[in-house]
């Protein structure tokens, strides 16, 4: 179960968790008065968790948007709010529009400096047991031996780890939002 | 482990679901756990969602982790400038079991902080760093050059978001390498080659071993074909057309792999779109199937499924000769 899923988590990480804040802080300015931000986002990631396949996806954002797009749509006919249809396409249309270059490469910084000040949150028994299972193969009693720590500690630290990347993806960045515009 | 619980907070979906992903992920479950995983997932959609995403935040963790550890960069520019008191220093994070790669590429982040004395400021791939890719491919990263890794099933696209990159690009012809610099694409399928960052939207390309295609935005189809020895520059500017050298007045970037869009394209003029950028060609037997039309949307280096919807579209037939595809009438 777990291997057929990896290489959609591979491209999870790679195209769709980075833009996450983005796709956020884009929802909540238009719809969060509407819809629940963080259910949508969850529901976001539950449609992609059904995919057998990403290769047919050229642009993961893109796909973000769009499933994102779909999922408000269904809240909006669910919730029978009139008129609805012709009002987003247009806003829709706005935003799926890929961004120019220079605005998705300052996207693409904030991403960078976003996972960067994680990583350096990090704690030091984390940044071990990752080079010490990935770089050199220990299993995960030989990892907790080799820093003299229980097991236990080694899981922990890894999930508060992986809490502090989750935080940073998601985390709004202002700047950006005032950047992008409410247009 | 049964101390999973199953509530639907979604702060406790999401806190459960990374404790699931760091189990599965370091196989540290039996089977028992995996059961309960299993359960735990079938119990609500929304657990399914964050799991995938806890495992996509781990995977990033793992890779940020490496990246900094294996090219191991200098926090501060002084720190580098004495390559064997850097090389001390690893051998003892790593309790004595000293990496060949790991030297290296300390050397050579020693080597360039010479040269370069004042970068800034420090990032996780600021300074020269060798880091070998999950294909096995090898990057070399120097003047501040930073990347952005996304390896798909059929695609490996790299995108230089600045400074300078070499690429050893490990051999598979079923996923092109693609690296983006700009709105400059240069993909090869198994060679060396390096990338410059040339303001917002250019790229520099220089071909060390085999060959690469090189292309500014959507116009793979035009692309140019650089063999070992050969440089590129394409600066496109945004507001200057008359570059001679760069094809400057395109239309926004494309994805990765281009499409060759046909729209009433007699198959002869399809074809030879193709044949200009893919070494696999294809032959058309026959003159009157060059002149069927075609429409569509083709992966430009896709040649073998354009060949096949052009055989069903002109009622013929493939054959092979060789590496080559050749389209004729049914006997």
């Amino acid at each position: 179960m777990d291997d057929e899923n990896d290489s959609i988590a591979e491209w999870v990480a790679d195209e769709i968790l980075p833009h996450e804040a983005y796709v956020r802080n884009w929802l909540a300015r238009r719809w969060g008065h509407l819809v629940d931000v963080e259910e949508v986002i969850q529901d976001a990631y539950y449609r992609i968790s059904g995919l057998s396949s990403v290769n047919h996806i050229s642009s993961g954002r893109a796909y973000f948007f769009k499933t994102v797009q779909s999922i408000v749509m269904d809240a909006m006919r669910h919730a029978k709010v009139a008129n609805i249809r012709g009002l987003t396409e247009i806003e829709w249309d706005y935003v799926i529009d890929d961004s120019p270059t220079p605005d998705r490469i300052a996207e693409g910084r904030q991403e960078l400096g976003r996972l960067q000040s994680a990583l350096a949150q990090l704690t030091h028994i984390s940044r071990q047991v990752i080079v010490l299972r990935r770089i050199h193969g220990l299993s995960q009693k030989e990892t907790a031996k080799h820093l003299g720590v229980s097991e236990h500690i080694v899981e922990n630290n890894l999930v508060r780890g992986v809490r502090k990347i989750l935080t940073a993806m998601q985390e709004e960045d202002n700047k950006a939002l005032e950047e992008s515009g409410g247009k | 482990m049964n101390d999973i619980s199953t509530s639907h907070d979604s702060h406790t979906v999401q806190q459960n679901a990374i404790h699931w992903a760091v189990r599965a992920a370091h196989n540290s479950m039996s089977a028992q756990d995996k059961d309960a995983l299993r359960n735990w997932l079938a119990a609500d959609t929304r657990h399914q969602g964050a799991y995938l995403r806890a495992k996509a935040g781990l995977k990033i963790m793992e890779r940020g982790v490496l990246a900094e550890e294996q090219g191991r960069i200098p926090q501060n520019d002084n720190d580098a400038t004495d390559p064997v008191t850097k090389d001390r220093r690893i051998i003892r994070r790593f309790g004595g079991v000293a990496l060949a790669s790991l030297a290296i590429a300390a050397c050579i982040a020693g080597l360039v902080t010479v040269t370069q004395p004042s970068l800034s400021p420090p990032m996780a791939q600021s300074l020269a760093a060798t880091q070998k890719l999950k294909d096995g491919s090898v990057v070399t990263l120097s003047h501040g050059a930073q990347i952005h890794v996304a390896m798909t099933g059929d695609t490996r696209k790299i995108t230089l978001l600045s400074g300078k990159a070499v690429f050893h690009v490990a051999k598979d012809t079923t996923r092109p390498f693609v690296v983006q610099s700009g709105a400059i694409y240069a993909q090869a399928t198994g060679t060396v080659y390096s990338v410059q960052r040339m303001g917002t939207l250019g790229g520099a390309v220089h071909v060390t071993e085999g060959s690469v295609l090189v292309w500014a935005r959507d116009e793979r189809e035009q692309a140019v074909l650089l063999h070992a020895g050969d440089r590129l520059t394409l600066d496109t500017q945004p507001n200057h057309s008359d570059n001679a050298q760069a094809q400057a007045s395109m239309p926004l970037p494309q994805p990765a792999v281009a499409k060759i869009s046909l729209d009433n394209v007699p198959l002869a003029q399809a074809v030879a779109r193709f044949n200009k950028v893919n070494s696999r060609q294809i032959i058309i037997s026959d003159p009157e199937i060059g002149e069927v039309e075609i429409v569509g949307l083709f992966n430009a280096n896709n040649p073998d499924r354009f060949a096949k919807s052009a055989a069903i579209l002109a009622g013929g037939e493939l054959s092979y000769e060789g590496r080559n595809i050749v389209i004729k009438l049914k006997k």
